[in-house]
């Protein structure tokens, strides 16, 4: 018999983990937005263009959350918004979730953390700070952000948190707005010796404003931005080689979410995750197990007969997902061709399709399928060009 | 290394610099603040039921006899994973002690 502290690896562990909370239906992961506005103006932001004033987690609703969340066995907790820095109780909002013994994420623009900020967050350390850059000059960032003055702020946050050993990832949509600088910020990154990544895909609105959508790439823009941030698709080959065949029991939802990782939203609405807007309960109103319940029902869905992706061999290396769909066709299950395309491209780019075109290109999206409302099918440059 | 005599003679209790969850059947140890070792640790069973202990002042030899009584093992080798295991906690600053 041992008392000791085992010296098992964090990632063996968080496996073991991982496999008892996907058979166990355990919410190990929570993604809780506090705040919906957001000191920036971005043009591709989904949330805070609809959010009110009023559209902030009270610290009371953020405790009660946390007991919730607690009992239920979530480990890992990212808080999230709108910016969470510009929340006025964001401290203590914070230091509750530290102290209910999770692992805490943040989400940040950045702008707003000072000495102070950087300070307090060495003392109680987040996992990661995972920080949006929007380009690497001020001029970018008000283009982008609509804030002037921007990007030396941003910068500065990210020394100071680099120079106190917290640790920080960069990410950027990919936009036309950012497409051309996206590679000089993955060196920007690599050169502070932090992560770096993008992502093609853009949203709606919450309520349904189409006009960030106007921003996403072309299929073969994205891929040729693929291809000047991962020359060959290495490592896109390397990321589909670790994911196995899709599952065939025509399951929508193929991802973690409803299973063993849920959002809260700043009204306590609970999703799948931060890109999915339709919530299916409320943890403020309802007991855990009741909307928990609810959300296991919704990831539960099954494509109907004929849909392209059900039997679909990319899916698991899709540019989008049920919630990007659910966002732009209204439904999870529906079928966003843009996504489709650039997979399929990624594929035959990597060797795993033949032409790089998908069948829906050739053959047609069956009629019983749901596809992009008009005003965002018409948003997405692959029917406007 | 701390002889078992010195052991004996102090008390212990789990600091607060640290949060004990248990999910999905681990026992887990979450680092508040950054000046520990890892933000996280994983307990046997064992060291989750002396960390539940240590809620109170104890001792070692008391730890040991209560290790004893539930987990059937021979105080000796009780009072020895006792110390070991404290000397881990200590030495990644989740515990306080005082002289008895």
């Amino acid at each position: 018999m041992s008392c000791m502290v085992p010296s098992m690896p964090m990632t063996t562990l968080r496996q073991r983990m991982g496999s008892r909370a996907m058979s166990e239906h355990i919410p190990l992961w929570a993604y809780v937005e506090i705040i919906a506005t957001c000191n920036f103006k971005c043009e591709h932001c989904y949330i805070a263009p609809c959010a009110e004033r009023e559209d902030v987690m009270s610290l009371a609703q953020a405790e009660l959350l946390f007991r919730k969340l607690s009992d239920a066995g979530t480990l890992s907790l990212l808080l999230t918004g709108g910016e969470v820095f510009s929340h006025r109780q964001f401290k203590e909002i914070y230091l509750s979730a530290k102290q209910h013994g999770f692992m805490v994420y943040l989400n940040s623009n950045g702008y707003l953390i000072g000495e102070r900020w950087a300070d307090f967050l060495a003392e109680w350390p987040p996992v990661i700070v995972s920080l949006s850059l929007y380009g690497l000059s001020d001029e970018r960032y008000q283009r982008v952000t609509g804030i002037p003055n921007a990007f030396r702020r941003v910068d500065r946050a990210v020394d100071l948190l680099l120079e106190r050993g917290i640790r920080v990832e960069l990410k950027c949509p990919a936009l036309t707005l950012t497409v051309d600088e996206l590679p000089r910020m993955k060196e920007y990154a690599k050169q502070r010796g932090i992560e770096f990544r993008y992502d093609p895909i853009i949203t709606p609105q919450e309520k349904g404003d189409v006009r960030p959508m106007q921003l996403q790439l072309a299929p073969k823009e994205v891929l040729e931005l693929d291809e000047a941030m991962d020359p060959g698709l290495e490592a896109f080959a390397e990321f589909a080689k670790g994911f196995g065949k899709p599952t065939s029991d025509g399951r929508v939802y193929t991802c973690g979410g409803g299973r063993i990782a849920m959002s809260v939203n700043v009204k306590g609405g609970i999703g799948t995750c931060l890109t999915s807007r339709q919530f299916v309960g409320n943890l403020f109103e309802q007991p855990f197990d009741e909307v928990w319940g609810m959300l296991r029902g919704k990831v539960s869905k099954k494509f109907a007969d004929g849909h392209p992706c059900a039997t679909c061999k990319f899916r698991t290396i899709c540019a989008g997902c049920p919630a990007t769909v659910e966002e732009a066709t209204g439904l999870p299950e529906g079928y966003v061709q843009q996504y489709c395309k650039i997979t399929h491209l990624r594929a035959h780019r990597i060797g795993l399709h033949a032409t790089g075109v998908p069948r829906t290109v050739t053959e047609g999206i069956p009629a019983h399928v749901r596809t992009p409302f008009a005003a965002a099918a018409r948003a997405l440059p692959i029917l406007s060009s | 290394m701390v002889s078992l005599t010195s052991m004996i003679e102090k008390q212990y209790r789990r600091g607060e610099r640290h949060v004990y969850r248990n999910i999905a059947g681990e026992h887990l140890l979450i680092a508040l603040h950054r000046d520990t070792v890892a933000p996280m640790f994983a307990f046997t069973p064992t060291a989750a039921f002396l960390w539940n202990r240590l809620a109170a002042w104890s001792t070692n030899a008391r730890l040991a006899e209560q290790v004893a009584e539930q987990f059937e093992v021979s105080l000796d080798q009780a009072a020895q994973d006792v110390a070991g295991f404290l000397e881990q906690l200590s030495g990644i600053g989740a515990l306080e002690t005082r002289e008895s």
